[in-house]
Parts: structure tokens; sequence; C-alpha cells
């Protein structure tokens, strides 16, 4: 592998156009996950990305199943991705059945191999010490990556920072917007904090909280739950529990 | 929040002594928390006025028009007064 940046650019370019909604940014995002998940022989891969908040949310994902687990680790604010933005640092986590794996997210581990990831390695993005958000990368088997795709893993999470940067000659000169457009999900989770906020008459983060309390409780995506809220079909209610939700119809 | 360019608030940053790693961090943050208001905003307007998403974001441009502030700082205003009713009234932001 004389230059990993060059194979995986190729790799990247190899992939099928993503969806047309997507901004440019994340369009060439979407690509380089799917693009990883093949070359790495993955179960799937996820970018999640800091908000104005200074937490992680997910930007965007190979596919549905990872969109879920990447979103169970913003749901239960635990997970190998977490902990690489903490510490920024690579955290591969080559067995979630283990029992250090276990104890150290107690939630996350045994709900990931509940939808059949076995290992998740998540690269930290960040450029020196600034911290721009995480790859993670899933597995369905358990194992280390070997050296030769833990350079190609890396080689894709640098081609993501310099995408976030607006960084990426591929992008043929087009306004970098990967910070300047939340995705159609992402933007919909704000839009749901907003009404919440009123709803309820709370705060921005207790908005946050109430809905990410109420999707581990339904056990459903945070961004169903958002869409719901938005779509008038779901209300969370002042003081009731989580669980108990009325559906507006 | 003012609506300079993002760049230059990092070399002012830098300027004053913060690191570029630091500095960066801190242009994408405010670039994030601007956007991330004005979502938010939306979904306050789509609840006092029973509109769409869209009906509310052009309200939120009308106010900006009205008022001559950015949408930005309106945008920001709403969500740190949080769920206070009297938001609802016209020009009573802020």
């Amino acid at each position: 592998m004389a230059d990993p940046l060059a194979l995986v650019r190729a790799l990247i370019a190899d992939q099928p156009a993503a969806d047309g909604s997507l901004g440019v940014t994340e369009a060439y995002l979407h690509r380089l996950s799917t693009a990883a998940a093949q070359a790495l022989q993955l179960w799937g891969a996820a970018i999640s990305v800091l908000t104005g908040s200074g937490s992680l949310d997910l930007l965007i994902a190979s596919d549905d199943a990872s969109k879920e687990i990447a979103e169970l680790q913003v749901t239960l604010g635990e997970g190998p991705s977490r902990d690489a933005y903490e510490s920024r640092r690579p955290v591969l986590e080559p067995d979630l059945g283990s029992g250090t794996a276990g104890r150290r997210w107690p939630g996350f581990a045994p709900a990931a191999r509940a939808l059949s990831v076995e290992a998740d390695f998540a690269l930290p993005l960040q450029v020196g010490a600034a911290r721009l958000g995480v790859l993670d990368l899933y597995r369905a088997a358990p194992g280390s990556l070997s050296p030769g795709l833990l350079v190609l893993a890396l080689t894709f999470a640098y081609d993501a920072v310099a995408t976030l940067l607006g960084a990426n000659e591929h992008l043929d000169g087009s306004v970098p917007d990967g910070f300047e457009r939340a995705s159609a999900d992402l933007s919909m989770q704000y839009q749901a904090q907003g009404m919440v906020m009123v709803q309820l008459g709370v705060g921005v983060g207790e908005a946050t909280a109430r809905l990410r309390a109420h999707a581990y409780a339904v056990d459903r995506r945070l961004a169903d739950v958002a869409g719901d809220v938005v779509a008038r079909r779901l209300r969370l209610d002042r003081d009731e529990p989580q669980s108990m939700h009325r559906v507006v119809r | 929040m003012s609506d300079a360019p993002l760049a230059p608030i990092g070399h002012r940053l830098m300027r004053n002594g913060i690191g570029p790693d630091r500095a960066i961090e801190i242009v994408v943050l405010r670039f994030r928390r601007a956007l991330e208001n004005l979502e938010q905003s939306k979904g306050m307007l789509v609840e006092w006025l029973r509109c769409t998403p869209d009906e509310a974001f052009e309200s939120l441009v009308a106010e900006s028009q009205r008022t001559n502030r950015k949408l930005r700082d309106i945008a920001s205003a709403h969500v740190r007064n949080g769920s206070r009713a009297h938001l609802r009234d016209e020009g009573s932001v802020g």
C-alpha cells in the first residue's frame, strides 16, 4: 500500500452516488462510510460530529442499522465513540462481549451485541487537539483490526477530517457545508427540542434530556421520536414519567 | 453572536493567545450553535404560532427585517430566553 490516501480516495470514488437530498459534504462522507465498511470488512460505519453544546451527534452512517448503533451511543450517553471523543484517542474494542467492555459500557455493550455488533473501533476526528467528531467502525465478528486495516481505517478518518474542514479537493470547489447545514435528522432534532421547550416550559438542556429519556424509555431512535414530535404525532407530557405519553392524532 | 466571518474570529482568538487547536474548536462550536439555535427557534415558533417549520423560518426572516437584527441573534435570543411566553408578543425578544 504505497499511498493509503490515494487508495482510500479511489475506494470512495468507486461508491455509488449518495441520496440527492444530502449536502455535498454529507454525500461525500456517506460514500466514505460505505467505502470504509466494504474495504475494512465491517458491519457498518458512522460519523458523529460535535454539536453546539459540545456533545456528539450522529451526522451520517453507511446504512440504517449503523445509524441505530451510533444513536444508541448518543441516547445512552456512553460507548466507544464518546470515550474516543473525550480522550482524543482511538478506542479500539475488539470484543464487546468481554467482561471489561461490559463493565465499561454496561448499557451500550449488550445493546450493540443484541444488534449483532461484536466489535467497535472508534477513531477521533481531530486536528491537533481540536475535536471535530468520531468515526465509528462496527464489526459483526469479535477480533482486532489487522495492522494493515488499521492504517486504512486511520486514513479514512484522516480523509473525513479533511472533508469536514472543507479542505478536500475532491469536492469540486463547492462550499463545504458539513457545518453549515445539519443533516435532515439533526435539523429535526433541534426543531423538536424547540417544540418541547415550549410544550414543557423548560430550557434547551432539559428539553434535550427529555427527548433522549423518552427515546430510551420507549426503545426508539432519537431521530424517530424527534420526527414524531415535529409531525405532532407525539407530545411529551409535563409531569408524566417519560414512558407515559399521549399520542396526538 | 455577530455575523462577522468565522475565520477572522479564529485569527482574533489566536492573537489573544488562544492556541490554534482551541481556536478551531471555538469557531466550529459557534457555527454549530448558531445553526442549532436557528432550528430550535423554528421549533419554538411552530408551537407558539401553530405553523410549519418553513412558516416559522419566514416569520424569523420577517422579524429580522422588521427589527433590523441578524437572524442568528434573534434565534439565539429565543433559545436563551427559553420558554418565556412573552416572546410570543412582537418585538419583545431579547
